[in-house]
């Protein structure tokens, strides 16, 4: 047992006693963990958007201030759109809001541009936070307002249709059922009046006459009576006296049916006038009355009292109606939000990431190759002795990186062409995506030759190599864009080749960008490459080492 | 006689490799033309250091090294040195042929002198045979073979080898003692080695360095009447073993 705590003693004396060991176990990934935590330090911030408000009413300035309060979007004005497409394609911007409203309604349009999705999700967020107030402040008072007076003038429509329909100065259905029902119960009326007239006449003709008859017949047979008795006073009864005064009976029987006659036929004939008179008299009276009434019933005359009366009800209910409207809400958005990517061709979800493995891809191969190619030269003393020749150093450099580029390029020949032909890849012109590859190759090389200078022995420049090529991808804008970088970190972003590599193929593959384009990020690839050699160079040259 | 003429001057020449090892001492010496000058000491005593700034593959951190006809133009020095490293610095996946080849290139030759500079060195080397055969498949004593061919294909006027015997084995060293005795007669031979028998053997003249410094510095006879000793191993027990840091 004190053996096996004696070797473990031993083994971790000989740990701490070696630099590079205790700096690869300890310091690198302390490194490496800290470049992450940098690197994805923050939710996307200082995000550089344009914006564009063609219409310039006062909701979509209201939302355009709204926006530009934001903390984390960096807003720059733009005068067209076509500006910010220029602007997006630069990299100026990442993002365009495009204000497109109009009498309080439209649309907020995003244009994201496709390689930064993470930052395009804030952006969204933010703009749609942003706007949130304002829609719920102003645009929707002003749409429940629109609606509020676009349902009064409905209400005004509907109810002058119905006012019409009942009211209107055309024979309508009420007016038509009101005419109908008065014309039904005038003569209804004027029947019914008549049969009364009728019937009390004919009581009272009947009362009069019996009256009448009976008076006669009273006054008659009283004078009659008187009469025959003084006749009958002065002739002896007897049988004679008998016959005369059945005679006078007789005569008076007659005369009194005569005079009956007579007299009911006059009154018979009087009445008859009478009642034709008062019947025609009181039809007249009642057509006046029922025009009159009519009049007042008519629903088309405006100055008649009930036409004054359903209007004045009917207008007292449509203001209850348009104020029971005062408190209106409405659901729908009269502002949409939309938002779509810039992408002059259609890709698919792969073609995003096959940009940037091919700059990956050659980093790791071509950094890998040129670090253990050069480190192993130099441990084994070959490159020393070569170099106590009289042949340059930066010509032995070159050789090795050109040798190593040539080596390369077959494999990246061949990288190219099966994302191409497998993978049916979208792939811009040709020769740029074959030139990035190439320089990012060679910038792979002169960066492997430069790490094998400054550590010289294998397997520590192999562990370099592994952190310098974890650093070059999580600085790279591949996983992570700039915007989530600790504000205090960013440059490094624009130290890291891969940065161009990325950025120049995204552009000739994603957007069928040219030279025109890419020529840039082509230069800064150049100027790694020569950075790196004359730094290698001057390494290497320094005898001392 | 004729003063011999001086090919290499090293004049308090010192380097220090940081951050505290003092590797060479201010230490200065003299090779002349035709001579074998043997730099002698123990492991650590900066032997080898102090040929490799001679060959230039490391810069002095103070003092000054001449050598004839080149001024301090590296390239020029380059061109008249052949530095044989201590170990067999080849590739071994290329053939023997190849690999001087690849060194030849160094040099400004024109492709018939190339022919000629590789050929007669590799007959000279006796590696004719071997040319085209994979380095990595060689013995130890071919690859020695063919690492002093490399340095010696352009003919240097001076030729710098770093204890390159050690290892090797009796037949071998007899035979690369010929040859530094052969090669003598065109060069200058600054050697380093171990076998103090080989240095009173071969060389004209040393320097028995100690800790970065020289001790002793002459004619192997020279130095032992100075110490009155009888031969360089009594030599490096007085002025090496003897003066060790307890």
């Amino acid at each position: 047992m004190r053996v096996l705590f004696e070797y473990i003693g031993f083994e971790l004396k000989r740990f701490f006693r070696n630099i590079r060991l205790v700096f690869i176990f300890f310091i690198s990934p302390l490194l490496a963990t800290a470049v992450f935590a940098l690197v994805t330090y923050q939710s996307p911030r200082d995000i550089d958007v344009g914006l564009y408000n063609g219409q310039k009413n006062d909701l979509s300035q209201h939302i355009e201030d709204e926006i530009k309060k934001s903390d984390i979007l960096v807003i720059k004005s733009m005068n067209s759109a076509d500006d910010g497409v220029e602007l997006l394609k630069s990299g100026a911007i990442k993002t365009i809001i495009n204000i497109d409203i109009v009498n309080g309604a439209g649309a907020i349009k995003i244009l994201e541009d496709p390689r930064y999705p993470e930052v395009q999700g804030k952006v969204k967020e933010d703009v749609a936070n942003s706007i949130e107030s304002a829609i719920k402040e102003n645009t929707m008072s002003k749409a429940e307002e629109t609606a509020e007076k676009e349902y009064e003038i409905l209400i005004d429509q509907n109810f002058a249709k119905f006012t019409d329909s009942i009211l209107g100065s055309s024979a309508n259905p009420l007016s038509n059922v009101i005419n109908t029902e008065l014309e039904n119960n005038k003569n209804q009326t004027i029947k019914d009046i008549n049969n009364f007239v009728d019937q009390k006449t004919e009581d009272k003709i009947e009362s009069f006459r019996q009256n009448l008859e009976y008076s006669l017949t009273e006054s008659v047979n009283k004078n009659f009576d008187s009469f025959i008795s003084l006749i009958m006073a002065r002739i002896p009864s007897g049988e004679i006296a008998d016959s005369i005064r059945d005679d006078f009976n007789l005569y008076k029987s007659e005369t009194i049916a005569q005079i009956k006659s007579t007299i009911f036929g006059v009154v018979e004939t009087q009445m008859d006038e009478f009642k034709s008179q008062i019947k025609s008299e009181l039809t007249n009276e009642i057509d006046k009355k029922f025009e009159t009434f009519k009049y007042r019933l008519s629903v088309t005359n405006p100055s008649s009292p009930i036409a004054k009366a359903i209007r004045g009800q009917t207008d007292e209910f449509k203001e209850d109606l348009k104020n029971q409207n005062a408190n209106i809400e409405i659901d729908a958005e009269p502002i949409s939000f939309e938002s779509s990517e810039y992408l002059p061709k259609p890709i698919r979800y792969f073609d995003r990431y096959s940009s940037g493995a091919i700059p990956l891809v050659i980093v790791l191969i071509f950094l890998l190759r040129a670090t253990t190619s050069m480190s192993q030269d130099m441990e084994s003393g070959v490159l020393e002795r070569l170099f106590s020749t009289p042949a340059s150093r930066s010509k032995i450099m070159f050789a090795k990186i050109v040798s190593n580029i040539l080596v390369g390029l077959i494999s990246v020949a061949a990288i190219v062409l099966m994302l191409k032909f497998v993978f049916g890849a979208a792939l811009g012109n040709g020769l740029i995506v074959f030139l990035v590859a190439f320089l990012t190759a060679i910038v792979s090389v002169t960066l492997g030759v430069l790490i094998s200078a400054i550590v010289r022995d294998l397997p520590s420049s192999i562990q370099f190599a592994f952190y310098t090529f974890f650093l070059l991808v999580l600085t790279s804008e591949f996983f992570f864009a700039s915007e989530n970088i600790h504000s205090y970190f960013t440059y490094v972003t624009k130290i890291s080749p891969l940065t161009y590599s990325v950025a120049a193929l995204r552009k000739v593959n994603l957007f069928n960008w040219g030279f025109g384009e890419v020529w840039q990020e082509l230069v800064a690839l150049v100027g790694f490459a020569v950075f790196y050699t004359t730094i290698a160079s001057i390494l290497l040259n320094r005898e001392s080492r | 006689m004729d003063k011999p003429r001086i090919i290499v001057s090293v004049n308090n020449l010192k380097k220090n490799f940081p951050p505290a090892i003092e590797a060479v001492k201010s230490i200065s010496f003299k090779v002349y033309q035709n001579e074998i000058f043997g730099l002698l000491g123990s492991n650590g005593s900066g032997k080898s250091t102090t040929l490799r700034m001679i060959a230039t593959v490391l810069a002095p951190t103070s003092g000054k090294i001449e050598i004839a006809r080149a001024d301090s133009d590296h390239r020029k020095i380059r061109n008249i040195i052949g530095y044989i490293p201590q170990q067999d610095l080849l590739y071994d996946d290329l053939s023997v042929y190849d690999n001087i080849k690849l060194f030849s290139f160094s040099y400004d030759f024109s492709d018939k002198e190339r022919k000629y500079a590789i050929d007669s060195t590799l007959e000279r080397l006796e590696l004719l045979d071997y040319k085209k055969r994979s380095v990595g498949n060689l013995s130890g004593g071919y690859k020695k073979r063919l690492s002093i061919a490399i340095a010696l294909m352009h003919r240097p006027k001076i030729i710098i080898a770093d204890e390159i015997t050690i290892g090797l084995d009796p037949d071998l060293r007899k035979k690369i003692w010929d040859l530094l005795t052969e090669l003598k007669k065109e060069s200058s031979i600054i050697f380093t080695t171990h076998y103090l028998e080989e240095a009173q053997k071969l060389c004209d003249r040393i320097a028995l360095m100690n800790l970065g410094e020289i001790v002793a510095y002459g004619s192997p006879e020279k130095i032992m009447n100075d110490t009155q000793s009888h031969d360089l191993d009594e030599v490096f027990y007085k002025l090496v073993t003897m003066r060790k840091p307890k």
